[in-house]
């Protein structure tokens, strides 16, 4: 046996949703890049939030109503407020599609 | 909208917006704010208010240029005065008494203040002119004074530089020079939510996203109630203008975008120019003087009219949100004349003389102002202190100045 032991040489990747999810995730993620596209791509996973990517109230509120209009869904935009990450945005619009 | 109805709607309006002003960026500075902010908010400056200011001086200064046009037998004919406020000085005894006071109108006056938010004036203005249409008392005239005062400090952070202090008044009556509203073309949205509220005198609580958002939903549900209701309404075409309520003008702009892409088939360039024809006009006063709650959309409207004075009859559309939350979607029709009656007003003229402040001096009045709804019994005001703000700039007349209270009683004199 191997004295050594495999360490991971760098941070893992972050992990993308699939499935029904996969899909939205993806308009979230072409949103966001519309409205803030200074945001490195790969910044934008489940786990962060629209705050820690340096959107504010109003870039909030774009996000959501281009992602509605890109997956045709009619829906309160007060729906959606107060969500902690992109994640649950992802979660919200799914459950409304 | 029939042709029988006869015409009601907005004779004269007028804006103060105080006698101080604050740059935006010394604020965002002096806070310890995101400069880059600004370009959000689309803000340069703000009114400020001084010790000798409060919601009583600011709507009776508003509102007397109107009066003081109006022959002795037109000023007989104001049968309900409404202040529409959120900066109410006692839970019982109104704005408005006051204001009737001050202002000298006739005993035979419904005398009210109404409350909601930053909807309250249009509600106001809705029931005044359904009461002058109604023909029960041909001729008279109504008098909606939207007037508001500041209290936030720095726990409020980006709503600090966006919050306004002033008064709108409009006067409401069946020669509508200013505004004659399309009867009938109104559209609503309300439901309940605490996006923002006052909780006590001195302090306003605000859900930046859950106010946003309801607003951004009353916009579209309004209007598409006020299309229900008005045969072949078109928010690309309907309206030669556009005065939303302006919390702050950023917020306008991303609603426009909102609209457009909702409801018409604009590409992002043309909705582009659509903004700058249609609703940019309206937004350089409220970039001026910040947030003036129920008057902000009225503001938005004499900005639109000093901007780009028409020169035919013209289409506006008018959005009103309140907090809580109200929402109306109306319209009316402005003209040449609108323009010549709101620029008789001199707004521009005004707000350009307001004493621009440093951050020191505005942390100075604040600590004063802000307590200026905190119910005392007694408390002394004193005028000499803040006697040459009153004496700077271009001034229409007299200014009413509060000079304290005095068992509960506010007092006040002209300066």
């Amino acid at each position: 046996m191997s004295e050594h032991t495999t360490e991971p040489t760098a941070e893992p990747t972050a992990l993308r949703p699939s499935g029904p999810e996969a899909e939205v995730f993806e308009a979230v993620r072409r949103s966001i890049l519309e409205v803030v596209p200074e945001v490195p791509a790969d910044e934008i996973t489940p786990e962060a939030s629209m705050v820690d990517l340096g959107c504010n109230s109003v870039d909030r509120a774009d996000v959501v109503t281009l992602v509605l209009e890109d997956l045709d869904l009619s829906v309160p935009v007060a729906e959606f407020q107060g969500l902690p990450t992109i994640g649950a945005l992802v979660a919200t619009l799914s459950r409304h599609r | 909208m029939t042709g029988a109805a006869p015409a009601v709607g907005i004779e004269a309006l007028n804006v103060y917006a105080g006698l101080a002003a604050v740059e935006v960026a010394d604020l965002l500075a002096g806070r310890g704010l995101d400069p880059a902010r600004q370009d959000n908010l689309m803000l340069d400056r703000r009114s400020v208010g001084l010790p000798c200011e409060d919601p009583v001086t600011n709507a009776v200064n508003a509102a007397k240029p109107l009066l003081d046009a109006l022959a002795p037998r037109e000023r007989a004919r104001v049968e309900l005065l409404v202040t529409s406020t959120e900066s109410g000085v006692d839970y019982s005894k109104s704005v408005a008494s006051y204001v009737h006071h001050y202002l000298g109108l006739p005993a035979t006056c419904r005398v009210m203040e109404a409350k909601q938010a930053c909807y309250a004036a249009t509600g106001a203005l809705q029931l005044a002119a359904g009461y002058v249409a109604s023909g029960l008392s041909p001729g008279a005239k109504a008098l909606v004074i939207a007037t508001d005062v500041a209290v936030v400090d720095a726990y409020a952070q980006y709503a600090e530089p966006a919050t306004g202090h002033g008064a709108v008044a409009l006067l409401v009556g069946d020669e509508p020079q200013v505004l004659a509203l399309d009867p009938g073309a109104f559209g609503l949205h309300s439901y309940e939510t605490l996006d923002s509220a006052r909780p006590a005198p001195d302090q306003d609580v605000a859900d930046a996203d859950r106010s946003l958002f309801a607003y951004l939903d009353c916009l579209d549900r309004s209007f598409a109630d006020y299309a229900d209701r008005v045969e072949g309404a078109d928010f690309g075409a309907t309206f030669d203008r556009l005065a939303l309520h302006t919390p702050f003008a950023g917020l306008v702009r991303s609603a426009h975008r909102k609209m457009t892409r909702e409801w018409t088939s604009l590409s992002p360039g043309d909705a582009g120019a659509d903004f700058d024809r249609r609703v940019a006009p309206s937004l350089a006063y409220p970039r001026q003087v910040g947030n003036l709650c129920s008057g902000s959309v009225y503001l938005a409207l004499a900005s639109s009219l000093d901007a780009v004075p028409c020169v035919r009859p013209e289409r506006v559309g008018l959005f009103s949100y309140g907090s809580g939350c109200a929402s109306e979607f109306f319209s009316g029709v402005v003209t040449g004349e609108s323009a010549r009656a709101v620029g008789r007003m001199r707004i521009a003229e005004r707000l350009a003389a307001r004493r621009i402040i440093d951050f020191a001096e505005y942390t100075r009045l604040l600590k004063v102002t802000r307590s200026c709804l905190v119910p005392e019994r007694n408390r002394e005001v004193s005028r000499e202190l803040w006697e040459d703000y009153l004496d700077s700039g271009e001034r229409a007349g007299d200014l009413l100045v509060h000079t304290g209270v005095t068992d509960y009683h506010r007092t006040y004199a002209w300066s």
